[in-house]
């Protein structure tokens, strides 16, 4: 243990997820295991320093004002998908079931931790909707209080007379598990939300 | 169900206890500060997964040690037997196993294994401030719903975020977000307190009537705050008083308000009723929830009773053992017990966190 190792270890730690065991690994990986994935860490950061940002449209990661999503004209243009972070839009796009466009909020509303629509990837969206090509609004954020309040924002505050579709995406069993194991909340998440058959 | 065996390590002042109980009615006798309380809490603690003396887990881990462990041997008159594994760790906080299979939602086990707790306190149910009623409310309809907790957590959630932006000054857009939140979870608060203060309405005056004096028309009814028959109904209230609630900073209106009050020969019991008719409701209130549990959870709720009976006078005692009957099983604690009794209960000697039969 060395006072820049101690340094390094602290640094890592600090990182989301990462305990001391999980730093301690990364730290050893990079320094000793793996000097060239240390070498090779380094020089990624550096790159995307300054020229990864957040897109001026949707909020996704972008190496300009506009990510390679709003870019791509092929895309639906007349389907907007509201999501909390980055990776949920990252989780659809893996999936490959949507292709309009997306927007990211970066948080949803809670007034508990201070956090209301100024601090919020709003402003865009109003100029979004405003936007004629603009027809529905897709709210895929979470289900819970902070959650519903935001889509109820978005619908009153955001979306208001004009004349765009809003919907909710669905909450019930995930598919591939059956009833038996889903607990109760889901479960009427899934009956609430049931479509004709 | 009843409760077979229980074991503690490291639970409060218990360094290790093997419990085994046989009969109906078990006893914890000894002098104070011996742990009877910490047993009977350790029991309750089975049914709520929380316990009715503190919210901070941490309290009921043995001083200096990591964590606790309680194991249940429930036998379930259908299910066969249950055994419920509770580990309470100082880091890593509460988690529950039932048949050595982790439990992931703590919603799916209400329900399961009520119970209900007498105790000296139970006095302030009837003469406490309205919130004590409430929290009472509360308790009896989430052990027996899971739904109504959920439900409750999201009522009390959106009023926080609510009362959080009225002290912020937060604009009126953001308001209406969580007013309706407040607004959709009340409808199912309200309509669950009407249906369920009625139906206990009921079994308290039942039991009322063997403990205290039948001729006293004992009644209990439900206080609600505001009228609340529509989803939208407490989010037009709420929009109403916005001006009046920005200058308070605070929820003036709503459920968290609600009350209920207690009646006899008509009166408010609160400010007419004598010491031992206070007694009476507060006994009375609790086997109503007894029979309550049993009706909505399908199965007779143990009953924990904390050095209660030694406060009561012999009528009310003889009235409690005949409400007490034979289809729960009976913990109780107590510094004494009069000979008479002696031949009904099992009883464990406590001591200093031992206990022995």
């Amino acid at each position: 243990m060395t006072p820049a190792y101690e340094k390094l270890l602290d640094a890592l730690k600090r990182l989301p997820g990462l305990g001391y065991r999980s730093a301690e690994r990364i730290a050893l990986r990079l320094l000793v295991e793996k000097p060239d994935l240390g070498k090779r860490v380094r020089q990624a950061l550096e790159e995307t320093e300054g020229c990864v940002q957040a897109c001026l449209d949707c909020g996704n990661l972008s190496e300009g004002d506009l990510c390679m999503l709003c870019s791509d004209e092929s895309r639906d243009q007349s389907t907007i998908c509201v999501l909390e972070h980055v990776p949920d839009l990252f989780s659809i796009e893996r999936a490959g079931v949507f292709r309009g466009l997306y927007h990211v909020l970066g948080g949803k509303l809670s007034p508990i931790h201070g956090i209301g629509p100024d601090e919020l990837n709003v402003k865009a969206l109003h100029r979004r909707v405003q936007r004629e090509t603009t027809k529905e609004l897709i709210l895929a954020l979470p289900n819970d209080v902070e959650g519903e309040a935001t889509c109820h924002y978005l619908q009153q505050e955001v979306v208001g007379d004009r004349s765009i579709e809003v919907s909710r995406i669905g909450f019930g069993i995930p598919s591939g598990a059956g009833v038996t194991y889903s607990d109760s909340t889901t479960l009427r998440s899934a009956l609430e939300g049931r479509n004709s058959y | 169900m009843r409760l077979g065996s229980l074991n503690l390590v490291d639970y409060r002042n218990v360094q290790l206890a093997r419990l085994e109980f046989g009969g109906p009615r078990v006893f914890f006798l000894g002098a104070n500060g011996q742990g009877k309380t910490n047993v009977l809490e350790s029991i309750g603690l089975s049914s709520a997964l929380r316990s009715f003396r503190t919210m901070e887990t941490r309290d009921l881990i043995r001083w200096e040690r990591p964590r606790a462990e309680l194991l249940f041997g429930f036998e379930e008159e259908e299910l066969g037997n249950a055994e419920i594994l509770i580990t309470l760790d100082r880091s890593r906080g509460k988690s529950v196993a039932v048949d050595g299979d982790k439990l992931l939602r703590f919603g799916d086990y209400i329900g399961r294994f009520p119970s209900v707790v007498f105790s000296s306190e139970d006095l302030r149910l009837s003469r406490g401030s309205p919130g004590e009623r409430r929290k009472f409310l509360d308790l009896v309809f989430s052990s027996s719903s899971a739904e109504y907790l959920e439900e409750l957590r999201r009522y009390y959630r959106a009023l926080r975020g609510r009362n959080a932006l009225l002290r912020s000054e937060g604009g009126d857009g953001e308001l209406a977000a969580f007013e309706n939140e407040m607004s959709l979870a009340a409808l199912f608060l309200a309509r669950s307190r009407k249906d369920g203060v009625t139906a206990l309405a009921k079994l308290f005056a039942n039991r009322y009537q063997v403990i205290g004096r039948a001729e006293e028309d004992p009644v209990l009814r439900y206080l609600a705050d505001v009228e609340i028959n529509a989803a939208d109904d407490l989010a037009r209230l709420l929009h109403d008083g916005r001006q009046r609630d920005r200058q308070l900073k605070n929820t003036s209106k709503g459920p968290h308000r609600d009350d209920c009050a207690f009646f006899l020969h008509g009166r408010d019991a609160r400010k007419f009723a004598s010491e031992g008719q206070q007694r009476s409701i507060a006994l009375a209130l609790r086997f109503g929830q007894v029979d309550f549990l049993r009706e909505r959870c399908g199965t007779s709720p143990l009953i924990l009773i904390d050095d209660v009976l030694g406060e009561l006078d012999p009528e009310r005692r003889a009235n409690f053992h005949a409400c007490l009957g034979d289809g729960s099983q009976v913990f109780a604690t107590g510094t004494q017990l009069l000979d008479e009794d002696v031949d009904e209960w099992e009883v464990y000697q406590a001591k200093e966190g031992h206990f022995l039969k």
